[in-house]
């Protein structure tokens, strides 16, 4: 019987995984901190260890550290559970020497199982890892070969080399978003306005042929092998530049995403996508005691797999009422906060709800609230690190997502959970650099847009295409933000699409004009590059509202 | 980041360039437009110091008089300085040498 240490702070979601690897054969033993489970490692003796990489007291990237120093355990496969939202920490766990790591917003027990089994298939197999490059973990990421239910062993690939590219050096495995200019035969006049259409997006409505516009494609070209979409969908490519003469230049962003962390292994068709957890640091200072020491050995009574996913999931629903109700009070309180002393510790148990929040919603597979939760968290350790970026935009910004978590709770089975795909986001500024910042904010989300310097050729482009959403400064030469958020309020395309205006002015009279123009939210500069992630992020997860509503609110 | 920082100091040069030649021509929106240009990329990259000179430049613009343009554009000229001074320390990995405010 093989021998799995599981080190994870979420009591529940804890739980879960014993209880999937008990079923599964396992010899379980739970820690639910990183020095409890280093005291355990010595007489304990896995085979393989899951760790979480946030963890109160002593750290996950610690915790392996530590345990790679041992000269016992120097092979030991480790999986690691990490935040979609923060490569920084995948990036940390396999520099520290973990073999894989995995986004706790898509991670299923049953992936669990299966990436557990595939290390342990290739520590048997003799594949030994180099530990601690970036170019393995990169190597673990990607490897198409390592996706998927259990393997038999196969003679694993070299780690790659490490190189100075980024994670941009693995555009080859990404959808790559192709422009193309389509001039008419030359007729010697001045092209119109591009338009943009394209594969993987709503269709757009047929635009009349005139035979002289010139016509802008956008297409999304999926990597061949992997069958199944990337975990957070988007126009993801190359930065790809196109300008026509004499015309204002479309900018595509997407070549600065974070290291792609996708769910390692796509949800089986038909089966409940079942992600897994954030984990929050305790708060510091704070005294912890020692945990107990939890150690099976005894699988629990067999259950089969669908009745496993089924109960997970009756506990998650069973539980919403209360997450939800303690969600509200910590987002209240904050908002009601005057210090800064009580912001920060109210941060904390916020962070620590939707820590949970995330993991929960992940494992039990409730992907959208798995991804907004985890995404608040991210900012909230953002904003922990920066407190003076604590400013009402970034308050509204929580409260505004937490609003939508509710949402998404108030009808859980209704609701598809699945990640929208596909998404087309415009951001329309005539400065380079907000332009810019809004296209790598997104991409903290996994998300990409198209980039517009001209209001004029922006509403031309919004005439004909159908956008998830818009981001607008509020101050252009030519047509200014609010004026073109009035004309696209008139477009059968984009009427309903959510307008962000990206503004470094706040006050009453620019919040007036946002809403009287149209538009729907606002945001301020400076802004944290997460706050526009779960700004995004809300409003693409927001569930389309109801015909009921859509009756209730009509004119 | 570094790429936004050659973005924003390219930018800001082209920028400060040209609000020189509108403060001279007396060309009150472009003041205006460029101030409001520089202040928000500068925002928007977590270049704050320069911000209030830029802000002063933009209400006197606004105002349909340039009273104090140029003492505003010469603060500019020397936040831009510091500026560049400490996120050139940054990048090489210096410890900050100075406070700009």
């Amino acid at each position: 019987m093989k021998k799995i240490l599981i080190v994870e702070d979420d009591l529940i979601v804890r739980s879960i995984y014993r209880r999937k690897f008990e079923m599964s054969g396992y010899e379980v033993a739970t820690a639910e901190e990183g020095s409890a489970a280093l005291a355990l490692m010595p007489e304990f003796k896995p085979d393989v260890i899951q760790v979480d990489i946030m963890l109160p007291g002593l750290d996950g990237v610690e915790v392996i550290r530590q345990i790679r120093s041992w000269p016992e355990f120097r092979l030991t496969p480790i999986l690691v559970l990490s935040s979609f939202y923060r490569p920084d920490l995948a990036k940390d766990a396999w520099t520290a020497g973990a073999n894989k790591c995995v986004s706790k917003m898509d991670c299923t027990p049953n992936l669990a199982l299966d990436l557990v089994e595939q290390l342990l298939a290739n520590e048997a197999s003799g594949f030994t890892p180099k530990y601690g490059t970036i170019a393995l973990a990169r190597d673990a990421l990607d490897r198409p070969g390592e996706e998927g239910a259990p393997k038999k062993p196969t003679a694993p690939a070299e780690p790659k080399p490490e190189t100075a590219a980024g994670p941009e050096s693995d555009a080859a495995e990404k959808p790559k978003l192709r422009l193309s200019l389509d001039l008419p035969p030359s007729t010697g006049a001045r092209p119109s306005m591009p338009t943009l259409s394209g594969e993987n997006t709503r269709p757009s409505p047929p635009a009349p042929d005139t035979g002289e516009s010139p016509k802008l494609r956008v297409a999304l070209d999926l990597p061949p092998s992997t069958g199944a979409p990337p975990s957070m969908p988007s126009l993801a490519g190359e930065s790809t530049r196109l300008a026509p003469p004499n015309e204002p230049k479309p900018e595509f962003f997407g070549g600065v995403a974070p290291p792609p962390f996708k769910p390692t292994t796509p949800p089986a068709a038909g089966s409940p996508a079942v992600p897994a957890p954030i984990v929050m640091p305790s708060p510091v200072g704070e005294a912890t005691p020692p945990p107990p020491l939890e150690i099976t050995t005894a699988p629990a009574a067999v259950t089969s797999g669908s009745d496993f996913r089924v109960e997970v999931r009756q506990e998650f629903l069973r539980r919403a009422p209360q997450i939800q109700s303690e969600l509200r009070d910590r987002v209240n309180a904050l908002i009601k906060s005057k210090s800064t002393g009580d912001q920060m510790n109210l941060l904390r148990e916020l962070a620590v709800c939707v820590g949970s929040l995330a993991s929960l919603s992940g494992i039990t597979g409730f992907s959208r609230i798995s991804h907004l939760a985890g995404s608040m968290d991210a900012l909230i350790q953002d904003l922990h690190k920066k407190p003076a970026q604590m400013t009402a935009s970034v308050l509204r910004t929580i409260a505004h997502a937490a609003d939508c978590l509710n949402v998404l709770f108030r009808d859980l089975t209704a609701i598809s959970q699945d990640l929208p795909q596909s998404l087309l986001i415009l951001a329309v500024d005539d400065e380079p650099i907000s332009r810019r910042t809004v296209a790598i904010a997104l991409s903290k989300a996994n998300l990409r847009c198209i980039g517009l310097e001209d209001s004029r050729m922006a509403l031309t482009i919004l005439k004909e295409n159908p956008f998830d959403l818009i981001f607008l400064d509020a101050e252009m030469p030519g047509m200014n933000g609010f004026e073109l958020c009035v004309e696209l309020r008139k477009l059968p395309t984009n009427k309903s699409t959510p307008v962000i205006f990206v503004t470094s002015m706040t006050n009453f009279e620019i919040r007036a004009q946002s809403s009287l123009s149209g538009g729907n939210d606002l945001i301020a500069k400076p802004f944290l590059m997460m706050e526009l992630a779960v700004k995004a992020l809300t409003y693409l997860l927001k569930p389309p509202p109801t015909v009921e509503a859509r009756v209730r609110t009509a004119p | 980041m570094r790429e936004l920082v050659e973005l924003y100091f390219k930018q800001a040069g082209e920028i400060m360039a040209s609000l020189e030649k509108a403060i001279t021509g007396n060309a009150v929106g472009d003041v205006n437009h460029l101030a409001h240009k520089l202040a928000g990329s500068s925002l928007a990259c977590g270049m704050s110091a320069v911000v209030p000179s830029l802000r002063r430049l933009e209400g006197a613009a606004k105002s349909g008089h340039l009273i104090g343009a140029r003492e505003s554009m010469a603060d500019v000229s020397e936040q831009m300085k510091v500026i560049r001074r400490r996120v050139q320390d940054y990048l090489l990995g210096y410890p900050p040498t100075r406070k700009t405010e």
